[in-house]
């Protein structure tokens, strides 16, 4: 038997399983997927969060220092810069922390 | 096309079609690897299919869609084989003996025999190059070898395989 032949043997005899049970099967164990609707809502709370931990942690960092500073006004003015610069720097680095939302409604307050 | 709809919309029809077109290919080559374990080979043709869905992003076009897919296959199996050799080290057996070579073997059950008995890199170059029609250069992709030690493994599998075969028929 020539080389050949051998290879004719390999093509004549090759495996070739096809069936549509294993194509529901393959479907059947994906991972569930969100719809759209729900990943952008998804997104939109986690972003929302972010926003709402930053902002907290903010307002906790500024009172603390208060607290174990002497409380007089002039720790008041370097903390309130402090803070001032920390969100105007983080609202610019991740966008603004105040929800848009928000914002619409602390605008039309004025 | 259909990689698009499946990275655009996640759409899972468009995924079942890539599915029916390469599933000969990644469970016959599987089949043949495990020498007729047809239960396992299509366990790891389900979990290379599961995780060329995941990696699609990642699938950058310079292969073609079967060549990455038999490439994860080659990563599904290596594992099988050193979870097969790790467990054969607790118990203290033959790793190869779990391998039944009398199931499901297709057409040619002597060629089937010849080819579970060569070692793995020599079956998988002549599984891939001859019974599902890859290239040298595809099969080395696959095989993660460089186009000489692919052509080295066909070589000496052929002439290995052809050994067999006259030996078998001389013993019937």
């Amino acid at each position: 038997m020539n080389h050949d032949e051998i290879e004719q043997r390999l093509r004549d005899a090759a495996l070739r399983p096809q069936d549509e049970a294993f194509t529901g099967r393959v479907l059947a164990a994906l991972p569930a997927r969100f719809s759209p609707g729900l990943r952008v809502a998804a997104l939109r709370g986690f972003a929302a969060a972010t926003r709402f931990g930053v902002v907290l942690l903010l307002i906790t960092v500024a009172q603390q220092w208060y607290v174990s500073g002497s409380g007089n006004s002039e720790t008041l003015v370097v903390i309130a810069s402090f803070v001032a610069l920390v969100f105007a720097a983080t609202s610019r680095l991740c966008g603004s922390l105040i929800p848009p939302s928000v914002q619409r409604l602390l605008w039309r307050g004025r | 096309m259909l990689i698009a709809r499946v990275l655009r919309n996640d759409d899972r029809q468009a995924f079942g079609e890539l599915v029916r077109r390469h599933q000969s290919l990644v469970r016959g080559f599987l089949r043949r690897m495990l020498g007729g374990t047809p239960e396992l080979a299509d366990d790891l043709a389900q979990e290379t299919f599961i995780k060329a869905h995941r990696g699609l992003r990642g699938f950058r076009g310079g292969a073609t869609l079967a060549v990455w897919l038999c490439a994860i296959a080659t990563n599904e199996l290596r594992a099988e084989w050193r979870r097969r050799a790790r467990r054969a080290e607790f118990l203290e057996e033959d790793p190869s003996a779990d391998l039944p070579l009398d199931v499901d073997l297709g057409s040619g059950r002597d060629l089937a025999i010849g080819l579970a008995l060569l070692p793995e890199a020599q079956r998988a170059a002549l599984v891939l190059c001859f019974e599902h029609g890859l290239t040298h250069e595809e099969a080395a992709a696959v095989m993660g070898c460089p186009l000489g030690t692919l052509k080295s493994h066909v070589s000496r599998g052929k002439a290995r395989l052809r050994d067999w075969l006259a030996e078998d028929r001389e013993t019937a």
